[in-house]
């Protein structure tokens, strides 16, 4: 038994290492939830639900244009601390589940998959001043 | 400090070096997420990229997940074939992962439904850069088997 102690140490060792999660993968970022394409294309008149929008040669409202995006399944996002123009991270989540909570302060937890992009583990939007779990259900 | 004598540094230090190393080799498990980095494009310029469309869910989860069937969907209760189809028709977003040595993975902003049925396809796409990893695309073009191309969007 003692022969094989320095073995089963090493193995311990290894087995260890590969079961630790990563914590610090997780990020947790407060912003407001925003559709991404209306607002990439003007971060400051499009960071709330009513979007500005061209209409001929005329620039008009379209109000709840946030949540009609995300019915639609353009992608959410998050805008870091809700000023318009701040690093903005694209959700990768069934977006129509979110179109309700559009334009609301939000926290999202989860990895960072690719630049500009967050795998969320949980979405949260401030409602009445509390803060409600709105993470979409996972498909089956 | 108590020092070993030489037969027991063999004998336990050496497996606890080889560990360490192997550990090093193997990398920090297999939770961590990869983060890519992508090509350099200006925000704010029109450019035109070819890759193949992904699901940016199964994709980031395990590389395998490339196709339009996926060897290992998430959930695991997915069904495999013609998953990346169903991750888009459900809202998925969808990314491109470049023609780079990378394989950079850029996402799409643009509604998935509409390039549900060329997942795993190669495209070309010309697309506003809104941002480091994010298009805005414009058009999407897919590459049909027998080479030519089909408009998509």
């Amino acid at each position: 038994m003692k022969k094989f102690l320095p073995l089963f140490l090493a193995t311990a060792f290894i087995f260890a290492g590969t079961m630790v999660p990563s914590e610090a993968d997780l990020v947790t970022v407060t912003g407001t939830l925003v559709d991404t394409r209306c607002y990439g294309m003007m971060p400051e008149a499009n960071i709330g639900n009513t979007h500005k929008m061209m209409k001929g040669d005329k620039m008009v409202d379209a109000p709840k244009c946030a949540t009609a995006c995300a019915g639609m399944g353009i992608p959410a996002g998050i805008v870091e601390g809700g000023k318009a123009g701040n690093k903005t991270y694209v959700l990768i989540t069934p977006t129509s589940q979110l179109k309700k909570h559009m334009a609301k302060q939000a926290r999202v937890t989860g990895k960072i998959a690719y630049e500009g992009a967050i795998m969320p583990t949980k979405i949260e939007v401030k409602d009445d001043g509390k803060w409600k779990d709105v993470t979409p259900k996972a498909m089956m | 400090m108590i020092l070993m004598s030489g037969q027991m540094y063999k004998v336990y230090l050496m497996p606890v070096l080889l560990g360490i190393v192997l550990l090093s080799a193997c990398g920090d498990g297999a939770n961590r997420s990869e983060v890519y980095e992508p090509v350099s494009y200006a925000v704010g310029d029109t450019v035109d990229v070819e890759g193949s469309l992904i699901d940016s869910q199964c994709f980031t989860m395990n590389k395998a997940n490339s196709g339009m069937d996926h060897p290992h969907p998430v959930p695991t209760s997915q069904t495999g074939p013609a998953c990346a189809r169903y991750c888009a028709i459900n809202g998925i977003p969808v990314a491109i992962a470049l023609d780079s040595p990378n394989a950079d993975v850029w996402m799409l902003l643009s509604n998935p439904q509409v390039l549900a049925d060329y997942m795993g396809q190669h495209v070309k796409v010309r697309a506003i850069v809104r941002s480091r990893g994010v298009f805005i695309p414009e058009r999407v073009e897919a590459r049909l088997s027998d080479g030519s191309w089909t408009f998509v969007m």
